[in-house]
């Protein structure tokens, strides 16, 4: 008894210890990109999309990052996830009905006594060194019901000239869910990663009539077959939701391609 | 906002120098407690140091002093702890189940970006604090359990609403 209990907590470290061992087949050159959800994902003390939240996402380690943004009504691009300001900030109101200006100082509730300000895309591209370094997802999260050609036109000149100011064209996912501001960024640039945000049907159908690159959807709503599925069609997979190790594990037994995490730390070391 | 922490923390002393022996002719009453407070002054959770000084039989002040932190390590990695401090000076009504209400400022002292030069810097501020709630303590010792309404005037600008949930300990007198 006496063995039993010397011998344990020494089990107990090595298994603790024991490195994961995953056979990685996937269209990302068998490799698993580790990413940020919004920075340090929706547990973190520091807010989705905040400057904060990406740098120490980067600092961590990983890959690279989501970011969430919206255009407001002078064209800027806000990094943001809500549709309302009032949601998570000291303002209110859409991000399309106001101008930077109107937006600019707004601070995130949480946590308190933090007062961590919304920031644009282009101050995070800015400020950030070596960003060239670093995969951005960029999460277009179209609130405004425009679909005039104005209006696309618009967000997608704006997307451009930010992406190709910083050198990122190569470095960049565009995340979109409408057909038409895909159809209107597709024409534009034919070469760029686009990814369809939607349900795995709906996401290959846009898939295939815009011929994008890859897919993007909750991690359990897609199973190891449907990604194999995807693979078999050129179609990369990104995944998003694993806010514990067994989702981050359970993701990257689906082979997926790149996982944006709530529990980035665990799947940069698992990962590693 | 200096100015009125150094009120703030004259007034206190004072207290923590009253004479209670003069003015309270009962049997020896807990002057010492700890709790943590969950949500609450500080932030998500803090740690709490109380001096109770009782004046009546069933009212005391609780003069408090508390802790609390975000992150131990900043956004770029390096050990640069949040610091968050509660101050607060409560009143204190009842004998074994009180009535707590309390006023105090918190500092905070977090690292944060500078949106100006972009770098990161620490930013401290000051934020004004209420408190109303229940607390079961009793006047010898022993657990105590409470709950407040504590809205805050964050950075004595904007409002907010807030509570928070404690458990601790009064030391007993000997």
């Amino acid at each position: 008894m006496k063995n039993i209990i010397k011998i344990l907590p020494v089990l107990i470290i090595l298994i603790s210890c024991q490195k994961e061992n995953f056979n990685i087949t996937n269209l990302n050159n068998n490799k698993i990109s580790a990413l940020g959800h919004g920075g340090m994902g929706i547990a973190s003390v520091y807010p989705l999309n905040s400057f904060e939240s990406i740098l120490n996402c980067l600092s961590i380690g990983a890959d690279g990052t989501e970011i969430d943004i919206q255009m407001t009504k002078d064209s800027v691009l806000v990094a943001f996830h809500e549709e309302k300001l009032e949601h998570v900030t000291n303002k209110s109101g859409n991000i399309f009905n106001k101008t930077w200006a109107e937006i600019k100082g707004a601070t995130y509730k949480e946590p308190l006594y933090g007062n961590y300000q919304v920031v644009t895309l282009d101050e995070i591209f800015s400020n950030t060194e070596n960003v060239t370094k670093y995969t951005f997802f960029i999460d277009c999260k179209n609130f405004n019901p425009d679909t005039s050609a104005f209006y696309l036109n618009t967000f997608n000149n704006s997307l451009i000239k930010i992406i190709e100011k910083h050198n990122l064209s190569n470095n960049v996912y565009i995340e979109m869910k409408r057909s038409d501001i895909i159809g209107s960024l597709r024409a534009k640039k034919p070469n760029w990663k686009i990814f369809a945000y939607h349900y795995f049907d709906q996401a290959m159908a846009l898939v295939n009539e815009f011929q994008l690159q890859g897919i993007v959807m909750s991690f359990d709503k897609i199973t190891k077959e449907q990604v194999l599925e995807a693979h078999n069609n050129g179609t990369m997979v990104a995944v998003f939701n694993t806010h514990s190790k067994s989702k981050n594990i359970e993701a990257i037994e689906k082979n997926v391609d790149f996982i944006q995490s709530d529990k980035l730390d665990h799947l940069i070391k698992i990962l590693n | 906002m200096e100015h009125q922490l150094s009120l703030l923390i004259i007034l206190l002393l004072n207290l923590l120098s009253f004479d209670v022996n003069s003015q309270l002719d009962t049997v020896s009453v807990s002057k010492n407690a700890v709790y943590i407070e969950a949500r609450g002054l500080g932030g998500y959770g803090s740690l709490n140091y109380e001096r109770i000084v009782p004046l009546k039989k069933s009212i005391s002040l609780g003069i408090r002093l508390g802790l609390s932190t975000y992150k131990i390590k900043d956004f770029m990695g390096k050990i640069n702890p949040d610091i968050i401090v509660p101050i607060s000076l409560n009143g204190l009504y009842g004998k074994k189940h009180k009535i707590e209400f309390g006023i105090g400022q918190t500092i905070s002292s977090l690292v944060k970006i500078d949106y100006s030069s972009w770098t990161p810097h620490r930013e401290v501020k000051f934020s004004t604090t209420f408190s109303i709630g229940y607390r079961y303590q009793k006047n010898t010792g022993g657990l105590i359990y409470r709950w407040s309404y504590t809205p805050i005037i964050e950075f004595n600008k904007y409002f907010r609403h807030w509570g928070g949930m404690s458990i601790g300990y009064a030391f007993k007198t000997k």
